[in-house]
């Protein structure tokens, strides 16, 4: 295996530069060396979205993602969604609506959303089921958080 | 770099497969990490076809312009293949060199009757026909996959018994007959398999409709035993192949001009 490789990262707006090892995935890294642990590992092969990160504004999974992968890009975790100590509106709205019960989906569930908004401002519902399709939540039956979705959609728009 | 590396050497494009094979325990020791070859995440227009390079996403053959005028059908099935995150990240030169009979490119790519660009360890570039599938690795490193004339191609995809069968269909239209074509199918055996059409005199289009019954049990009947597992058996496979592959030549060949 090749020595450990050099890593330069923006993650949640601040620039890291780490040493990591080459099968180093990046779920691990942010949850146990940056304690970035809204970062959920629930099946760990890129199907249930629970680790979903934005990289460069693009949705991915972290369980199936090394950390070497990421040298030069800007991630956002859900640590990094809100700022000054108020919460996104994607968020917000999903507390309003309850959106979640357990919470273990929804870190990756928000950051879904807020990719899907930054390509589609005001998506239909077809569109909203589409893009979480591959966000699994055993809890709330799904309609809850397409209701918060177009409600954040119109709060983001605002 | 990939002969220094030995047996446990692997290329990595998107690495959603290659992650999820080593943690499954596969002694992959060395991966060779092709991120960033910008030339091999091009698509470009040859002048009727396209090149699409091996690091080409699924969410580029989306949304790609040229690729939605040139193959409108490819672009509007990969709209629905797996789910936005791996779209995003996952290429079709991995797809293709996964060889895993539920990854949707390498069907694409037989039904067009692709080319596959190899760069060799040798520094040769060869140039393989997706027909050919198997054992790709041996080739070397997956460049790009060229694409014929769009003018003389009618592809159809069918995904709606995944993940029983997944079905691709290629046509090839010359004068408005339909002069051969191609089926490639997914999810039923241990690797893709495809098979020509045997069409071995020019259909109009009413001919072509008219014997997609025939063509079509044929096939099914000509191919090899499809596996049994969870999601199907290998007679209902069967059957399903017959029945999708007939009505996907019957629709595809009555939009025949």
């Amino acid at each position: 295996m090749t020595a450990d490789i050099d890593i330069t990262v923006t993650i949640n707006r601040r620039t890291y530069r780490l040493n990591v090892p080459p099968n180093r995935i990046f779920a691990d890294l942010l949850r146990e060396d940056l304690l970035l642990t809204g970062c959920k590992i629930g099946c760990d092969q890129a199907v249930c979205g629970a680790c979903t990160v934005l990289v460069d504004g693009l949705p991915v999974t972290a369980c199936t993602t090394f950390a070497f992968e990421l040298d030069g890009t800007a991630v956002t975790t859900i640590e990094g969604l809100s700022e000054e100590g108020m919460l996104h509106p994607i968020q917000r709205t999903f507390l309003e609506h309850s959106a979640f019960q357990c919470g273990f989906c929804t870190p990756g569930m928000i950051l879904s959303v807020k990719a899907l908004l930054e390509h589609y401002s005001d998506p239909d519902e077809t569109t909203i089921r589409q893009w979480l399709d591959a966000n699994i939540c055993r809890c709330t039956g799904y309609q809850m958080i397409i209701e918060a979705v177009r409600a954040a959609a119109k709060a983001v728009a605002e | 770099m990939r002969a220094e590396a030995g047996d446990g050497g692997a290329f990595m494009a998107g690495g959603i497969d290659i992650v999820n094979r080593m943690k499954f325990g596969e002694p992959i020791t060395e991966v060779i990490y092709l991120v960033g070859l910008t030339e091999l995440g091009a698509i470009s227009d040859t002048g009727g076809g396209l090149r699409l390079g091996s690091l080409v996403t699924h969410h580029e053959i989306e949304t790609c312009a040229l690729v939605r005028a040139r193959f409108p059908e490819l672009a509007q099935t990969w709209h629905d293949v797996a789910n936005i995150r791996i779209r995003c990240k996952g290429t079709i030169g991995g797809n293709i060199m996964a060889a895993d009979p539920n990854y949707d490119f390498a069907l694409a790519a037989m039904a067009a009757e692709a080319h596959l660009d190899f760069l060799g360890q040798d520094g040769a570039v060869r140039s393989v026909s997706a027909m050919a599938l198997g054992g790709l690795s041996a080739y070397g490193l997956l460049t790009g996959i060229t694409l014929p004339s769009a003018a003389r191609l009618r592809l159809a995809f069918d995904r709606s018994l995944r993940p029983a069968i997944t079905l691709a269909l290629g046509l090839d239209v010359e004068d408005g007959k339909v002069i051969g074509g191609r089926v490639a199918i997914g999810c039923a055996f241990p690797a893709p398999v495809s098979l020509c059409l045997p069409i071995s005199e020019p259909l109009s289009s009413r001919e072509a409709v008219e014997r997609a019954a025939i063509l079509a049990r044929d096939h099914a009947a000509s191919l090899p035993e499809p596996v049994t597992n969870q999601h199907a058996s290998a007679r209902y496979r069967r059957q399903m192949i017959e029945v999708l592959l007939r009505r996907n030549l019957a629709t595809l060949a009555e939009r025949i001009t």
